[in-house]
């Protein structure tokens, strides 16, 4: 840790003489694509450039196993990538993170909260229950006791293999209050997934195929990230967000450990959440800011679709990123075995 | 024969090239399915043991076999034809298979989720002609089998064309000619010709079929997890770098298995023909 930190701030003052001449001016992103990209070019990407200089490019296909890949190998396809919380335990815990150089990043200017060794909050999404209103009567399904109740809602389902929130849902189907799901109890979640099971066609893994699966009806239900949820609805689709029991994902930036370009990584999260450059990113990439000072450039009609909207916060389940990140490695394996039984 | 240049200097550029595109990787691959975490072969230990990955390794040869046999059975016909016409039709038919060629699988793979799903023209066939509630396809074995038939089946039928169409008409005008009936001069005269074909054909599809990862997950049932989307999970959300990569050498191995026997039955030269 300490080394690392010496290493970086040694590295800073190496490369500031040489900024300009010799080191090129350029940061690798890691993007998401699609809503993400546009939002993040317009309200962070460019701004920055034309700030400071360093031209920004983007490279696809967010996994911590890149990350892994890059710490390996010392070749740097990306440097820095925005990830939820049990990416930043597991990269924590194989060691694959940068941790924050508070040299260059200035911590004053964003809540205590938002700041980790290796992680800084930026965003918020939910995942929320999302019905088909043409199926079920509007307002019919509030909770995920309902989402499992096959009785009384018969119809076809949906859940992602995104186990962290998966596992949530299960157990709060299962009777579990939202404040007592900690520590994990994987029995459990299991056995309440095999209740809901044959009622899953699908186990999806990205936004736009729950969007294509709701929108054209070949699932009634189905736990959806709430951006998708929002442009489904916005595009006119017959379906219903349920800001009720949605799981609130915080999404951190982080920084592959060794990239040589680490200095102007941390000088571009820190220009990232100042609160108007938070505010347009999330605008315009349906996120919640997780500045709470960004809500003073956000309309109210803005805020409706925001899972950090106070208005919904309350009805929010939050995460234990930490106690999640331990049980992750176990669910996906026994997911993967599960599925197959 | 002397020549100025020995003649294996000529395949040094392409196999230097190989080596380190191809060769390198796969080095490193085997190194770390036997090294991550700890050097041994606790890897491959966990894919003897552990009856998920056997249940996944039997599951993909099933799919990869009855995708092999479909498109034989689907793309002989249609090669023999082509092979027999000449000029305008053969042609537009080979137009056609190649035309799959150059369409993105993916880009297919999507059409049959518009084709296969509930505001599909399959559905709405089966509304019109009466089937209430229609037969649900999209998300099933079926549909992937039909898909990765699809995707594959002009592997087949060109590899099968090649073949049948340089057999020589004047060797079933004389089978005829002694009074062979067509079921008898195709069945002792065509047949064992394109036999090679039927071997190479099936063991391209096949092996392209093993290596399936897209089709299956995007059309398949939650159950119908193909060897490449264990590998991809075992990477993407495990981090699990050693088991992934035994799990690929288990995979390679098994291919080249079949290469081998291929080699014993026709003769690896075949290809090239």
């Amino acid at each position: 840790m300490l080394h690392a930190t010496r290493r970086a701030t040694l590295f800073g003052l190496l490369a500031a003489p040489t900024i300009g001449r010799a080191q090129p001016r350029v940061l690798y992103i890691n993007s998401q694509g699609g809503p993400w990209e546009a939002a993040a070019k317009k309200h962070l990407f460019d701004p920055f450039t034309a700030k400071t200089g360093v031209e920004i490019k983007t490279a696809p296909g967010v996994t911590l196993a890149k990350f892994a890949v890059q710490a390996r190998t010392k070749v740097y396809e990306f440097d820095i990538a925005t990830v939820g919380a049990p990416s930043v335990v597991q990269g924590m815990n194989e060691n694959l993170l940068e941790p924050v150089d508070f040299g260059l990043f200035n911590r004053a200017a964003v809540p205590a909260e938002l700041v980790f060794e290796n992680a800084v909050g930026n965003h918020a999404y939910g995942t929320n229950i999302c019905f088909n209103t043409t199926k079920y009567p509007a307002g019919s399904i509030t909770t995920w006791q309902d989402f499992w109740d096959v009785q009384r809602f018969p119809g076809s389902r949906s859940l992602g293999r995104t186990l962290s929130q998966t596992i949530v849902f299960a157990l709060l189907a299962d009777g579990v209050p939202k404040d007592k799901l900690y520590p994990i109890d994987l029995d459990r979640a299991f056995r309440s997934l095999d209740r809901i099971k044959p009622q899953v066609r699908v186990w999806w893994s990205t936004g736009p195929q729950i969007r294509q699966l709701l929108g054209d009806g070949e699932v009634d239900m189905g736990s959806v990230w709430h951006a998708h949820g929002t442009a489904l609805r916005n595009s006119g689709a017959p379906v219903e967000i349920v800001w009720n029991e949605f799981t609130m994902d915080r999404t951190y930036w982080i920084v592959s450990r060794g990239t040589p370009r680490a200095g102007f990584a941390w000088e571009f999260i820190n220009f990232a959440l100042e609160p108007e450059r938070n505010a347009g990113f999330c605008i315009d990439g349906f996120y919640g800011p997780l500045n709470p000072r960004a809500f003073d450039f956000v309309t109210p009609e803005q805020a409706e679709a925001m899972p950090t909207n106070a208005k919904y916060t309350p009805y929010a389940v939050e995460f234990d990123g930490r106690r999640m990140g331990d049980v992750m490695t176990q669910a996906s394996r026994r997911f993967e075995r599960w599925l197959q039984q | 024969m002397r020549r100025g240049v020995p003649t294996w200097l000529l395949l040094l550029p392409a196999v230097a090239y190989l080596l380190l595109v191809f060769g390198v990787p796969l080095g490193n691959t085997f190194w770390m399915s036997i090294s991550e975490p700890t050097l041994g072969l606790q890897n491959f230990a966990s894919i003897l043991t552990d009856p998920l990955y056997a249940r996944v390794y039997l599951r993909t040869v099933l799919v990869a076999a009855t995708v092999t046999l479909l498109c034989l059975g689907l793309g002989y016909p249609l090669a023999h034809y082509m092979a027999r016409r000449s000029g305008v039709v053969a042609a537009l038919l080979l137009g056609a298979c190649g035309l799959c060629f150059w369409i993105s699988y993916l880009v297919r793979t999507y059409a049959w989720t518009v084709i296969l799903g509930n505001r599909g023209p399959v559905t709405a066939l089966a509304r019109w002609l009466g089937v209430e509630p229609p037969p649900v396809l999209l998300f099933t074995t079926t549909a992937s089998l039909i898909a990765m038939t699809h995707i594959l089946l002009p592997y087949m039928v060109l590899t099968l064309y090649v073949v049948l169409a340089r057999i020589d008409a004047n060797l079933i005008r004389a089978a005829h000619g002694m009074g062979a009936s067509h079921w008898q001069s195709f069945s002792r005269v065509v047949l064992p010709l394109s036999l090679p074909a039927v071997v190479s054909g099936c063991l391209l599809v096949f092996i392209f079929c093993v290596g399936f990862y897209v089709t299956p997950t995007l059309l398949g049932s939650p159950r119908d997890m193909m060897i490449s989307s264990l590998i991809a999970n075992e990477i993407e959300t495990l981090l699990d770098f050693g088991s992934a990569s035994a799990l690929a050498m288990v995979l390679l191995a098994a291919v080249l298995v079949l290469l081998t026997v291929y080699d014993r039955l026709v003769g690896i030269d075949r290809i090239l023909r």
